[in-house]
């Protein structure tokens, strides 16, 4: 990417670490499954077991393995974000770039779309729609992309209307380029790099909304593992095993500080223009 | 005699807030594969009727009269009949070739995706011709074309351009100022590239503040001054023997003919006839 050659030394070390803990994470959530399999069976013979070498990090209140639940949780909280993530993308790309490419109407109406969306919390939404549906996987992706897209459609507005003003489009109008063609060759391209770094921190702020809608108890049914809802599960047992709560809670921490560190630096140059 | 490709009749513009007439009653005709160049001062009113031409002048200008290119009268045209002539029929060459290409796009692409838009070619195949184009103009393919707009000179990119008004099917190009900001040796090979231009059968309408440039063009010109045509003809004969006291005054205004100043009687004389003639308004440059 053109901006890792603006960025100092010393942040491309912080990139490279956020960026190795990410892909760890989700390695270990792509394999993960097949390493520790069973994250439904439940012993309850072995309850609040110490971390061993059958259970790595121990047995919750159900006798289940708390290391095969976290990186199935892990998988599920992530495919969930990632789905969030790209759906408020490309709804807010896509609104962004007919708001300021049209102008007018489109663009009042649009713009004030997303004023309404945005003065509504994302997770307030997801309560009402989980209220409405029941909870489940659909009900948070939906809430959480429904409430996601304003901040790239502004984004993907300004730099619409800043390179329309340009020279170039305009020699490009005037050498009879349709305004599909314009829109793809001559302004997404200058709009990737700013919403790439904007969705890297967003992917953060994402995990945390689900986790805390999981820990709310809204999200996937309760045997199907989540971040969230297995802090919710075991916040009963802190004094007896806090590990039960610690390892969740730390998955979350490390990755949407993992998000930080790459998407920050990436940021910077954007802030100071 | 060529057919005529172009011909402005009574071409008046004025802004709609202030009912001032910026552009007036101007008339003239273009010969298909010929040369024409609009030449004047600064706010003269030239940019304005190449704006009118293109279909780019501002919404609180309006345009009347006739302007006929291949039989359509281009005046009260809507954005999307234009859009047919925009790249096919006709082409504006961008005044400022540093800021008129693709910053993110290298350069041998930029003449290639010409190519490929409006004459269905190929990817590989455009990339091919585009090269040789850009080789024609005196640039290597290999080494310039791979670069971006940024990274070569105002004179290299001006070629790119000539490059993509060769590569365009259209054949009445519009060049405004192409010579603005270059230096007297960039000048002169702009004049040669928009002269292989015409030779390659296009038809060129250059607007220009700079005689030279008119005079090693050729073909035809017109003089402007404040929104009207002072003089026009061949352009030897206006050049070398004006006849209207404005056109002797800016050719002795020229740097290289004593850089004397054009006689305030002659602008002023100028004035008091228009104000008679016209009394709504005064020469809205001058």
């Amino acid at each position: 990417m053109k901006t890792i050659a603006y960025l100092r030394k010393n942040s491309r070390l912080q990139i490279a670490t956020g960026a190795f803990i990410l892909l760890s994470i989700a390695l270990l959530s792509i394999i993960g499954p097949y390493l520790f399999p069973d994250p439904f069976t439940q012993n309850l013979s072995c309850v609040f077991a110490d971390p061993s070498s059958e259970y790595l990090l121990g047995s919750d209140h159900l006798g289940r393995s708390v290391v095969a639940r976290l990186v199935r949780g892990g998988a599920n909280t992530l495919l969930n974000t990632s789905l969030c993530v790209i759906g408020s993308v490309l709804i807010g790309v896509l609104l962004g770039l007919s708001s300021g490419w049209y102008g007018g109407f489109i663009d009042t109406a649009i713009m004030r779309l997303v004023d309404i969306t945005m003065s509504f919390p994302g997770i307030l939404l997801a309560l009402l729609i989980a209220g409405l549906v029941g909870g489940g996987q659909i009900a948070v992706v939906g809430a959480l992309t429904i409430t996601g897209w304003p901040d790239y459609c502004r984004i993907a507005r300004a730099i619409t209307r800043n390179v329309i003003s340009r020279p170039y489009v305009e020699a490009g109008v005037l050498a009879g380029f349709s305004g599909q063609f314009i829109l793809r060759k001559y302004i997404f391209i200058e709009i990737l790099p700013q919403i790439t770094v904007l969705a890297t921190l967003g992917f953060g702020r994402t995990i945390l909304n689900i986790s805390s809608l999981g820990f709310l108890g809204i999200g996937l049914a309760p045997p199907e593992p989540e971040w969230g809802a297995m802090i919710a599960e075991s916040l009963p047992y802190l004094r007896q095993s806090p590990y039960l709560v610690l390892a969740p809670a730390a998955a979350v921490s490390l990755t949407v500080f993992s998000f930080l560190l790459v998407g920050q630096p990436l940021a910077r140059p954007y802030k100071s223009g | 005699m060529n057919e005529i490709l172009l011909n402005i009749n009574n071409l008046s513009i004025s802004s709609i807030p202030e009912h001032k007439t910026l552009v007036k009653s101007v008339s003239f005709s273009i010969r298909q594969g010929e040369v024409f160049t609009l030449i004047g001062e600064t706010g003269c009113g030239k940019t304005l009727v190449a704006q009118a031409l293109t279909g780019m002048l501002s919404k609180d200008l309006s345009a009347t009269g006739c302007i006929e290119f291949d039989e359509m009268n281009l005046v009260g045209f809507s954005k999307k009949q234009r859009q047919k002539l925009w790249g096919k029929r006709m082409f504006l060459l961008p005044q400022e070739p540093g800021l008129a290409l693709n910053p993110s796009m290298r350069v041998i692409k930029q003449v290639a995706e010409v190519l490929r838009y409006h004459r269905g070619q190929q990817p590989k195949n455009a990339l091919k011709n585009a090269g040789a184009l850009i080789f024609e103009l005196g640039l290597s393919a290999s080494r310039d074309g791979r670069q971006y707009p940024f990274r070569l000179s105002g004179g290299m990119n001006q070629r790119i351009l000539l490059a993509i008004a060769l590569a365009i099917p259209a054949e009445f190009i519009v060049a405004d100022e192409p010579t603005k900001g270059l230096d007297a040796d960039l000048r002169n090979s702009a004049v040669r590239l928009l002269q292989n231009l015409v030779a390659r059968g296009k038809t060129l309408l250059c607007i220009t503040h700079d005689l030279t440039v008119a005079r090693d063009l050729g073909g035809n010109i017109a003089v402007m001054y404040g929104g009207y045509i002072v003089e026009a003809g061949p352009a030897e004969k206006v050049l070398d023997s004006p006849v209207h006291p404005y056109t002797q005054g800016l050719i002795k205004a020229a740097p290289e003919n004593g850089m004397e100043p054009i006689p305030d009687h002659v602008l002023n004389s100028m004035k008091t006839a228009w104000n008679t003639s016209d009394s709504k308004q005064t020469g809205a440059c001058a």
